[in-house]
């Protein structure tokens, strides 16, 4: 498998580390309930899966990638930070 | 007290590491010389960063992962917002004229203890290096001017192009982190066994 790191290029999947589920908030620590969710309680899909990668044997950024679980096909992949930046000032519009 | 120090003297990274197959198919060289400092912009600094480079350096940073260099020194970018930078025959002095320059605008430190530097050409530089790299060395995909942050061996390095020598064969330059030089010096000469090894003096 091969990721295309928007700073790097394609790169192999050895140069990465995989991180999980990238739609995973971090929850209130004084909700042990939710914590205990986000952090124990992962959905396993079949399909299509938004994760985090982190590119620590390349250019060291943390990676958003869409990737189908089943075939490994990559559709998206972009840079954390942007997309969070572009999240937080989408909900600070909202 | 001056008697009872002990006396320290520079000791290059690769200097007494065994070449074992001697031949001239890979010619490497270590870069001992070198002033060697990171470079990593301020948040939202990067291109009052890029604008100072330009002004103090005569550099233009190119986006991606690029070496840019103008009169002895070289900004290799390894990552979004950093570099390596290295300057011929500065040794740590380099990093002071950085800070004096860019200190505002990037977080600057010495590595020129911390990383090793060895330059690699001769004939069959490509075929000795692209056993050990994860990375697509064809003339054509890596140019002269390209850099590419990967592990090498599972060694962290970052390997970089430069213009071909004049009999038309292509250098490289490839750091490691100094602890490692050994490491990553027996993988090399495994990979570059079959070519032959020549050292070159240092510089
Ligand atoms: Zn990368």
């Amino acid at each position: 498998m091969r990721i295309q790191c928007p700073f790097c290029g394609e790169r192999d999947s050895s140069e990465f580390t995989y991180l999980g589920d990238a739609t995973v908030r971090r929850p209130d620590p004084s909700a042990p309930e939710q914590y205990f969710e986000a952090v124990y309680l992962r959905d396993n899909p079949a399909g299509r899966h938004e994760e985090l990668w982190y590119h620590g044997f390349g250019c060291r950024s943390w990676l958003r990638v869409t990737r189908d679980t089943r075939t490994h096909e990559i559709f998206t992949v972009e840079m954390y930070n942007d997309a969070t930046t572009e999240t937080n000032q989408e909900a600070a519009r909202a | 007290m001056a008697h009872s120090q002990i006396e320290l003297t520079p000791r290059a990274a690769f200097a007494d590491l065994p070449i074992t197959a001697p031949g001239s198919g890979v010619v490497v060289q270590e870069r001992d010389e070198l002033g060697i400092a990171s470079v990593l912009a301020r948040r939202g600094q990067h291109e009052a960063l890029t604008k100072r480079v330009r002004e103090r350096f005569g550099i233009e940073l190119s986006p991606g992962p690029r070496r840019s260099a103008a009169g002895g020194c070289a900004f290799i970018a390894t990552g979004p917002g950093a570099w390596i930078v290295t300057v011929e025959r500065a040794s740590n002095g380099c990093v002071t004229s950085l800070t004096d320059a860019l200190g505002d605008l990037a977080a600057i430190s010495d590595q020129s203890d911390g990383q090793a530097v060895l330059r690699v050409s001769g004939p069959k530089a490509r075929e000795a290096l692209c056993k050990i790299v994860p990375i697509d060395l064809h003339p054509r995909i890596f140019r002269s001017g390209a850099v590419a942050a990967t592990v090498a061996a599972h060694v962290g390095a970052t390997l970089w192009r430069l213009d071909d020598d004049p009999s038309g064969h292509a250098v490289f330059e490839i750091a490691v982190f100094r602890s490692l030089a050994e490491s990553f010096w027996r993988a090399l000469s495994e990979s570059a066994a079959e070519f032959g090894v020549r050292m070159n003096g240092r510089g």
